[in-house]
Formats: C-alpha cells, sequence, structure tokens
C-alpha cells in the first residue's frame, strides 16, 4: 500500500472516531464514561479556582493593607498636627498671662533659627524693628529668662542667649538675698560671680534678676543655684546655676522693654 | 522522563489557556502545544522513517488528539471537534515538514502556525454549529480565531525542530 493511501486512511480513521464521539455525545445524556472523562475536568477546574481565589485574596490583602497602612500615615499625620496644636495653645496661653502681668512687655516672637555666628550662643526671632524691638531688650519665657536682644534688622532679631559666655545679668538670690552676677560658661549651666565665701548660699536658692544692670527688669526667674563651692577659692565663692529655662526647648518668646 | 516533561507542558497550557484571555477572548495554546510536539518529533531522516507510515506522524497525531480529548472533556460541550483539529494538526505538521517545505525557517513556522490556528478555530467552531443547538455568532468566532491567530504568531518564530535538521 503507497504512503499517501495510507495517510488517507489514517486521516479517515481519526475522522470517523472524532464523528463517533461528537454523534454519541450529542445524542446520548451523559453516561458513566463521560462523567468519568469529565473528572480530570472538574479538578482541573477547582484548581485553577482554589489557585485564582487565593492570588484574588492574597492580592485583595496587599492592596486593602496598602490601603489601611497610607489612612494610618494619615491618621498618625493627623493626631500628631493636633498634639501640636494643643501643645502651642498652652505656650501661647502662657504668654499671654505674661502680657498680661508685665508692664514692659513689648512684643511676642517665634524663634525661627539658630544664630549663624558659631562662635556665639544666639538665636533668631522673626520680628525685628519694626515690631519694636531694640537692642538690649530682655527676652523670656514663662519659664525664665533667655537672654536679651543682640542685634537688631527690620523684620529678624538675634538673641544673646543666657549661656554664652558674653553673656550678663544682675541677679538677686530669692532667701538670702545676696546679690551678684551670672554669667554664661558656653555650656549648660552659668556661674554666679562676686559673692564673698563668708556668705551663706544654699543649694537650690533660686536666682532672680536685680534690676541693678540696668538692662533688665527685676524679679525675672533666672535659674537655681546648682553647686557651691568655698574650697579652693580666692576671693568669691564658686556657685553653678542652672537656668531654668534651657535654650534647646525654646519655641516662643517674649520681649520686655527697660 | 519525556512523558513527565510532556504531562507538565499540557498541564500548564491547558492552565495558563483557562486563565489568560486578550480582549475577553481565550487563548488557543494547545493547538501551539501539539505543533510544539510535532516539530520536535520531525524525524530527523527518511530511512528511519517506518510505515505503517511515519511513525512520527501516527505519534504527533496521537498526542494532538490526546490533547484535543482533554480540550473536549475540559471545555465540558461535545467530545470530538478538539479531538480531530488537533489530531490533524499533528498530523499534518509532520506532513507538511517532511513534504511540502522541507526544512524550517521562522516564516515558514509563523504560516503553518497561522493556517493551523485558523484551521483549528474553524473546525471547532463548525462543529459546534453542526452538531450542538448552541447559538454561535459567525462574526465573534472569527474574531476570536483572528485573536487567537495573532497571539500564537510569535511561537511559530521561537519553536522549531531540534538540531534544524529535518531531512538527508
Amino acid at each position: 500500500m503507497s504512503k499517501g493511501k495510507k495517510r488517507i486512511i489514517i486521516l479517515f480513521l481519526l475522522s470517523l472516531i472524532a464523528l463517533m464521539l461528537i454523534t454519541y455525545h450529542h445524542n446520548r445524556r451523559p453516561s458513566a464514561l463521560f462523567r468519568i472523562l469529565s473528572y480530570p475536568y472538574d479538578v482541573f477546574n477547582n484548581f485553577t479556582l482554589n489557585v485564582t481565589m487565593t492570588f484574588r485574596e492574597l492580592w485583595g490583602t496587599f492592596e486593602e493593607n496598602k490601603r489601611l497602612r497610607k489612612e494610618l500615615t494619615a491618621a498618625l499625620t493627623e493626631k500628631q498636627r493636633y498634639a501640636e496644636i494643643v501643645q502651642e495653645n498652652k505656650r501661647l496661653k502662657e504668654l499671654l498671662s505674661l502680657k498680661e502681668h508685665l508692664p514692659d512687655y513689648v512684643t511676642t516672637a517665634k524663634v525661627i533659627a539658630r544664630g549663624y555666628d558659631r562662635l556665639l550662643h544666639t538665636m533668631i526671632l522673626d520680628k525685628g524693628k519694626n515690631s519694636g524691638i531694640k537692642k538690649d531688650m530682655s527676652v523670656i519665657t514663662p519659664k525664665g529668662l533667655v537672654g536679651k536682644i543682640y542685634s537688631v534688622k527690620d523684620n529678624f532679631s538675634e538673641v544673646l542667649l543666657l549661656k554664652d559666655p558674653n553673656f550678663s545679668v544682675a541677679v538677686r538670690l530669692q532667701n538670702s538675698r545676696h546679690e551678684g552676677v551670672i554669667s554664661g560658661t558656653g555650656h549648660r549651666y552659668c556661674i554666679l560671680k562676686y559673692i564673698p565665701p563668708e556668705e551663706g548660699v544654699e543649694k537650690g536658692e533660686v536666682a532672680v534678676t536685680s534690676g541693678l544692670d540696668g538692662i533688665f527688669p527685676p524679679g525675672l526667674l533666672v535659674g537655681v543655684v546648682s553647686s557651691v563651692r568655698k574650697e579652693g577659692i580666692e576671693f568669691f565663692q564658686d556657685i553653678k546655676v542652672l537656668p531654668f529655662q534651657s535654650d534647646a526647648k525654646i519655641e516662643e518668646v517674649v520681649i520686655l522693654g527697660k | 522522563m519525556n512523558y513527565a516533561k510532556w504531562a507538565l507542558f499540557i498541564f500548564l497550557t491547558f492552565l495558563i489557556q483557562t486563565q489568560l484571555s486578550i480582549f475577553h477572548r481565550p487563548l488557543s495554546l494547545s493547538i501551539v502545544l501539539v505543533y510544539f510536539f510535532s516539530l520536535r518529533s520531525l524525524p530527523r531522516s527518511h530511512k528511519a522513517d517506518v510505515y505503517f507510515g511515519s511513525r512520527s506522524e501516527i505519534k504527533s497525531m496521537v498526542f494532538g488528539a490526546f490533547v484535543g480529548l482533554l480540550e473536549d472533556i475540559l471545555s465540558g460541550s461535545i467530545i470530538g471537534p478538539n479531538f480531530f483539529s488537533k489530531g490533524l494538526t499533528g498530523f499534518l505538521t509532520i506532513v507538511v515538514f517532511t513534504e511540502v517545505v522541507f526544512k524550517w525557517t521562522p516564516l515558514l513556522g509563523v504560516i503553518t502556525i497561522v493556517v493551523f490556528t485558523m484551521l483549528d478555530g474553524v473546525l471547532v467552531a463548525g462543529s459546534r454549529i453542526i452538531f450542538t443547538s448552541i447559538n454561535i455568532s459567525i462574526l465573534d468566532a472569527l474574531q476570536t480565531i483572528l485573536i487567537q491567530t495573532v497571539v500564537n504568531i510569535p511561537f511559530g518564530i521561537i519553536l522549531k525542530p531540534s538540531k534544524f535538521r529535518l531531512t538527508d
């Protein structure tokens, strides 16, 4: 038999089987054989359905997670903003009370930056000459003395901080009533000068401005005596004073006139 | 090992075919699988062929018919159309590359797969129209066949016979 004839026979057989299958399935209800053959179909369908559902659920969870994270971030930001507003409100209320009690009140200003001069301990305020600020005016917060106005521009001013070595203020100790001068050291603490060794100064005494320097109004809180040393000294006691107002936490200040 | 490889190919083909669609039209990757199997079954020498007849022709036809039968079962419709069309594809692929064009090139691969995909689509759609009461829009069927053909074109370039040698 030639190759061509054999091919025709093969194709004929293929067509015949296909036709038989089609006819068989077309004329009869699903038989047991069909059910058996359909079994892989069901298994396969279930498998693909499970795989698809798993991936869809996974993707859904992923998307939901992304959305929730975004919402959480927004909520936390909002909460933080709210807390910031509460704090600001508290500070402004304190400043407002200062304004009501201090007759020398000039203005309230915001700290906008640290000073540009690396050798000085200063900070920049957002108000200047246009707001009535002048050189050497006192700068305070509700906690106590911050420093004095060092230089003034039209809309900005620079404050020389209490801890700067160039800063000095005449003070009086609240209990013992001793008078002295507090100077900055460049560190966290200041030193109280010109207290003779025979004067009794206790640790924990509060220093307030005396007003004798003609710059700062009397009665402003400055700091608390943190250590007193009488041994190994020459003319005056070595007294360290810790300022009430840390310069690291200042956001708004009040400027007082002379 | 070889059986396991082709079983895996069949499984993956049906998995992808049932999950992917283009413009909401199903793909026809099973025809690509049969075509690929036939290419890999091409005889390397006429002398090695023993009829009844060429063993490659029968092997490819049986493989195609088996894949078609599975597809018929999976489709849930009548059994037979895919059995016939895939079996025919397996058979004709061998005939085309041994008796008609002799040598595989990417262009001939594309032409072959385009013709077989269209033939498969026409046979399956025709069988459904003739043997079932399901109402099939001819235009819709043609669009589906066209998209399936376009999708299968890259396979005509990529899939090639092993070692490029068809006949001595």
